[in-house]
């Protein structure tokens, strides 16, 4: 059968695609809270710091950082964080509560 | 014909719409990173498996960020697990053990974060913007302290094949990022 309109077939895939690419990139650029994980790193590197007399650039771990613009970053941060973390209870002896 | 330019058109544009990216980068022997604060991702091959690639970070700040290191996930890769660690102040002083696995003396006076890469079930990651699988080491996040840092990357039992190595969360991609992709092309779609 063919097609009465060419032209009207092709702009309603168009319609179709640039509905679908405004949810997927709506999608892609959803924020996303901070995650659990992440809340203890910063808190503990923020209590380590005070200890140590540093300030360590952590933004991008905090609520509104560079971690939480989509759902893959921030599983990529909360694993991070969430190793990190393990990683520096095991390595240093002396940490403040806040990293237990 | 018509409908296959439409469709090419269409899947180019899906995948630009959910890009998450690291700033590419080649590795070869002994590589300096110009802006440490941004995400990154360095590919090398090691073509002998008696190299050990470093890579040069000099921190203005204390700064605190993810790692990672990267191999393709191919059959061939199963028991490829390169090791890396990162040398510098602030780390914590290395074992006798830990420092009879590394390549190289650590400096005095430094520390040391190593990644043994040993889990027995890799993480995978799908890269999207090549879009290619890769077997990770695994992110984890470690806090550096000003000061200069090397990352020394070294396969142990000598295995050869590329690898990528990716640090850093913000993204930056003005001033030519992806040149280096265009340059090495192979190393990034393996």
């Amino acid at each position: 059968m063919k097609m009465a309109n060419p032209t009207l077939g092709i702009g309603i895939y168009l319609l179709l695609f640039f509905a679908l690419l405004g949810v997927v990139g709506l999608e892609g650029c959803a924020t996303v809270s901070q995650s659990e994980a992440c809340k203890k790193y910063v808190a503990c590197l923020s209590a380590r710091d005070a200890k140590l007399g540093v300030s360590t650039d952590v933004k991008r771990f905090e609520n509104g950082g560079a971690c939480w613009g989509g759902p893959e970053g921030a599983d990529l941060c909360t694993r991070a964080c969430s190793s990190g973390l393990s990683w520096l209870q095991k390595s240093y002896t002396s940490l403040p509560s806040a990293c237990n | 014909m018509r409908y296959k330019i439409l469709l090419v058109l269409m899947l180019l544009a899906s995948g630009l719409a959910v890009v998450n990216a690291h700033r590419p980068g080649t590795i070869k022997a002994t590589t300096s990173v110009s802006n440490p604060y941004v995400s990154w991702v360095f590919a090398g091959i090691f073509e002998k498996g008696d190299e050990v690639f470093v890579l040069k970070m000099d921190m203005e700040r204390a700064f605190a960020m993810p790692f990672e290191i990267f191999v393709p996930r191919q059959e061939i890769f199963r028991d490829f697990r390169p090791r890396y660690a990162i040398v510098g102040p602030g780390l914590p002083k290395p074992s006798r053990l830990t420092q009879a696995l590394l390549p190289k003396p650590v400096p005095k006076g430094m520390g040391v974060f190593y990644e043994a890469n040993d889990k027995p079930t890799r993480e995978v990651f799908f890269e999207t913007v090549m879009r290619r699988a890769m077997w990770s080491s695994g992110t984890i996040a470690i806090p550096l302290q000003k000061g200069k840092y090397e990352v020394w990357m070294w396969s142990p039992d000598g295995d050869i094949g590329k690898f990528q190595f990716a640090f850093g969360v913000e993204e930056k991609f003005d001033d030519g990022a992806f040149d280096s992709i265009f340059e090495d092309w192979g190393l990034y779609a393996y």
